[in-house]
């Protein structure tokens, strides 16, 4: 059986499949260019500040370019993170299929890593060819990391070759150790990619310029300004959450488009899993952003009001959006399990989920109340000014930070009782510790909500540096204790219900799609907080932006972009996913019988590959 | 025709097409397609709503 267009495709597959020739393409085409701007440098002031393009605009081509390497950059470093812990939970408990995910995870990177490598070397030639002045200025700071840098990509891609082409020859005892050593690293030597040209973006943020020194000491002084860590974690966390998610929306589509009982189980599974880690991430997340937000304010306090009080901060009202839709998809898709995969448990469950759904909405209502109401002179009249007499008071941060750490709450409220539902459990100490875990939610719920109220009669500083802190402090005591305390507590529970895979309902994948959407949305609309928030500035307070760029642009037209540059990203991932898993499906026509005619489990379900596609093939 | 009118003549295409797609295409690939347009078509016309 001959793949259409197989050529081609085989073609598209081994260029794309090939991270080290895309890799060391880039890397060399960076060491190049370095030269060539320490010359510009040495020759005194380029003789063009700025080029533009017709058409488009010079800055609005790099804004997609920048966009979509940043979001396949969280990819690929998300991915690696989501493929490592699966492999590890494949370790421990010896569950296979754990494996044969982490290893069908790891077989994108090859294809992505590749893409985002490209995207990165074409950022670069426009940037040098856009903005030559300011990257000169930026490779005279930045050098020495420069260097690092092109060394890490060197290290990462040969640590990925080791980890991806080993994996089946390290299965067994000390070689699967290493192989898991593997995985490890290569998540340290991301971890560096990452952080290393953060200091590039916060440094135009938060710059830390000193006029003395070697090159050394003017580098690390300006990697180290005081928005970088704040970033670093934030993005850790954030690529852990696109990663969990876009697993999952992958495993939605191929669940919609499965036809056999195999394959619906095993997507339903993915998309589990996927959904799992995505959650997993998202709880913490808002506190990284709180963090992120405080140093913020502590370096610049314009800056911190251009973003929340200035001209973006509607901008933060469609964040509360995006984030409610998230949080609701989220414990909608978990409410589906409990209802579909546990058989009996929708009737236990339905109040609970009734209640915590109103909750939820309760919170996302007042976490989008605008602190200011666009109204017509004669409706300020009658509200007495531009604030409501009683929407003014859900308007401000004390009311926010209350209703985030609830939503927080109930989100891992529904993760426990999925987590908990179809099994009964037979410690001695059982009811003891559901009490505890109970009063425990109930507690912090009240002293979230106490110290959310009080917040209002405080002076800002005290709320800040203490309430608000102590309000992340107690969900987070929550989730470390009845994490835990569950985890001991289900080790000797009885299976009463045996979970059913593939029963879930279409829309279950496409709230799985939703999630992953939110996910991208969300990072391209921060990515142009994060840049507005310079207003004029290309470093801020350092070097002024006088192109005839120079203005943020209206958030209704940034939102296109956002949309346009998301929806480019799900197709771009959409076409690495296809390719990445072409070889395998002609592998299996050229086998001479489908899948489908093997028992379940005989072979592994390959990212991309279904059976019910492949029989139509 | 002002550029918030074209941006919102836009996202309305969007979210149109989006719907057609659901109503009229069977295969799963572009259903999702589809319904990723009607959220994305949603955001941008929210976002152009807020001043």
């Amino acid at each position: 059986m001959t793949h259409p267009g197989g050529v081609v495709q085989e073609l598209v597959r081994k260029i794309a499949g090939s991270p080290a020739i895309l890799a060391a393409l880039v890397v060399t085409a960076g060491m190049l260019s370095l030269p060539a701007l320490g010359l510009a440098a040495d020759a005194g002031t380029p003789t063009r500040d700025y080029r533009d393009i017709p058409g488009i605009g010079s800055r609005n081509l790099v804004w997609i370019i920048a966009q979509l390497h940043l979001l396949l950059a969280g990819f690929v470093l998300g991915v690696p993170i989501f493929a490592w812990l699966c492999e590890v939970v494949a370790w421990k408990t010896g569950e296979k299929r754990y494996d044969k995910l982490a290893k069908e995870f790891t077989k994108l990177l090859t294809s992505s890593y590749a893409t985002t490598a490209l995207f990165g070397g074409i950022l670069l030639f426009l940037l040098i060819a856009f903005y030559p002045k300011l990257m000169a200025y930026l490779t005279d700071i930045f050098f020495p990391s420069f260097l690092v840098y092109c060394l890490l990509f060197l290290v990462e891609t040969a640590t990925l070759y080791l980890y991806w082409y080993g994996w089946d020859a390290m299965q067994d005892g000390s070689k699967k150790t290493f192989h898991i050593f593997l995985g490890f690293m290569l998540n340290v030597f991301a971890f560096f990619i990452m952080i290393v040209p953060n200091s590039w973006a916060t440094f135009q943020a938060s710059p830390v310029v000193i006029a003395e020194g070697s090159d050394f000491a003017r580098a690390w002084a300006a990697t180290w300004n005081p928005t970088w860590w704040p970033v670093n974690i934030h993005r850790l966390i954030a690529n852990v959450v696109l990663g969990g998610y876009i697993c999952g929306a992958y495993a939605g589509i191929r669940y919609l488009s499965a036809r056999t009982a195999e394959d619906r189980d095993h997507y339903d599974w993915m998309g589990y899993v996927g959904n799992f880690i995505g959650v997993f991430g998202l709880l913490p997340l808002p506190f990284a952003g709180y963090w992120l937000m405080r140093e913020i304010y502590q370096y610049n306090q314009q800056m911190g009001i251009t973003l929340m009080g200035g001209f973006l901060s509607w901008l933060f009202i469609l964040q509360a959006m995006l984030i409610g839709v998230l949080f609701l998809g989220s414990n909608y898709y978990f409410w589906l399990g409990i209802t579909y995969r546990i058989p009996g448990s929708e009737m236990k469950y339905r109040k609970p989920m009734l209640s915590m759904l109103v909750i939820l909405l309760l919170c996302l209502g007042v976490w989008m109340t605008p602190h200011s109401l666009v109204a017509s002179l004669e409706e300020a009249r009658k509200m007495g000014g531009t604030h409501h007499p009683l929407l003014g008071v859900f308007g401000v941060m004390s009311a926010k930070m209350t209703v985030a750490n609830l939503m927080i709450l109930i989100t891992f409220m529904s993760f426990i009782m999925y987590w908990r539902a179809g099994k009964q459990e037979t410690a001695t100490w059982a009811k003891i510790a559901r009490s505890v875990m109970g009063a425990v939610l109930v507690l912090a719920a009240i002293a979230v909500i106490v110290l959310g109220v009080w917040g209002y009669f405080v002076p800002a500083i005290i709320r800040i540096n203490y309430f608000s802190t102590s309000q992340v402090l107690i969900v987070l005591f929550v989730m470390l204790t009845i994490t835990p305390l569950t985890a001991l507590l289900l080790k000797s529970a009885k299976t009463t219900t045996e979970m059913v895979w593939g029963r879930m309902p279409p829309r279950a994948g496409y709230a799985l799609v939703l999630n992953s959407v939110m996910v991208i949305l969300l990072m391209t609309l921060m990515g142009y907080a994060r840049s507005s928030s310079r207003v004029h500035w290309h470093v801020y307070g350092v070097m002024r932006d006088s192109s005839q760029y120079a203005f943020s642009p209206a958030l209704g037209y940034a939102a296109a972009f956002m949309a346009l540059n998301t929806f480019l990203f799900c197709m771009l991932v959409a076409f690495i996913f296809w390719v990445a898993t072409m070889g395998d499906k002609a592998k299996a026509a050229h086998s001479g019988g489908t899948k489908g005619d093997l028992a379940h489990g005989a072979i592994p379900a390959m990212a991309g590959a279904s059976q019910t596609l492949d029989k139509q093939v | 025709m002002s550029e918030v009118a074209q941006l919102q003549l836009i996202g309305l295409s969007v979210v149109g097409t989006g719907i057609i797609i659901l109503l009229f295409v069977r295969a799963q690939f572009a259903r999702v397609i589809g319904f990723v347009a009607i959220v994305l078509g949603l955001f941008s016309l929210v976002a152009l709503a807020v001043p």
